[in-house]
């Protein structure tokens, strides 16, 4: 996995999350790596966000880099009003960014937070979930050889 | 000892309520020093919650953040008020932490 960027997911309770920022906080502990991480609660909250169709947005974002929502929803075949709901959700979450552009009609560019080819679950039984079109190749190549 | 800049840390939580909050802690150097005195020191502490159970949209509902002319302030009126503020009288961000840490604590366990 060397040659991806993953979107690292991870778990802890409030009060290890609390302990590690703290660490970093006042003891000045190097938290370069947490740039790339998101930290949930539990699998549980993760699951009930995660959806096949954001999985799906998060995709077709990366691989077919739609110029507005609207692009984005014909492209995967998908209501407008539920494309937008679903990537103001994947922006609240930090999964993406919509950008705003100067144009007259109010449209955003859906992007990624920053360009990640995979999203590491890393729970007991790590998951991974391929973003790019990169990484379904390596992860053909490596299943072939 | 200080901290390695910048510290960026974002964290999803289901409250008591059984809302989803996004949980954001950023303190960054800038070369403003002007609108960040005295050092340029950023720091932005924040929660979005989802408006309602299963919603989805999410809406800030905590803020605390140290730009001037106010310096170190809490958004006293969210999620309905966004300017309005009201100042801590702390000098760094350490003591802002703890502020944001206790309201949190407060937040995320507090039943309605």
């Amino acid at each position: 996995m060397k040659k991806l960027k993953s979107l690292n997911i991870v778990f802890s309770s409030h009060d290890e999350f609390m302990a590690d920022l703290k660490d970093s906080l006042f003891k000045g502990k190097d938290s370069s790596d947490s740039n790339d991480s998101l930290s949930f609660d539990s699998i549980e909250t993760f699951k009930k966000l995660m959806t096949t169709n954001k999985l799906e947005i998060l995709m077709a974002i990366t691989r077919l880099r739609p110029k507005s929502i609207n692009q984005l929803a014909k492209q995967i075949n998908r209501e407008y009003p539920h494309v937008l709901k679903d990537c103001r959700t994947l922006e609240s979450l930090g999964f993406i960014v919509l950008e705003d552009t100067e144009s007259a009609k109010k449209q955003f560019i859906p992007k990624l937070a920053f360009e990640y080819d995979v999203i590491r679950v890393k729970s007991k039984m790590e998951e991974f979930f391929p973003i790019s079109e990169k990484c379904n190749k390596i992860l053909l190549k490596s299943m072939v050889s | 000892m200080s901290p390695k800049l910048p510290i960026i840390r974002r964290r999803i939580v289901t409250d008591a309520n059984g809302r989803t909050c996004r949980i954001e802690v950023m303190i960054e150097q800038t070369s403003d020093i002007i609108k960040y005195p005295p050092e340029g020191i950023k720091c932005v502490f924040r929660v979005f919650r989802e408006k309602g159970l299963g919603n989805e949209e999410f809406e800030l509902i905590l803020l605390i953040d140290n730009h001037e002319p106010f310096g170190f302030h809490y958004h006293d009126r969210l999620p309905t008020v966004h300017d309005s503020r009201l100042s801590i009288h702390i000098s760094n961000w350490c003591d802002a932490w703890n502020i944001f840490d206790e309201k949190l604590e407060e937040m995320l366990n507090e039943k309605t």
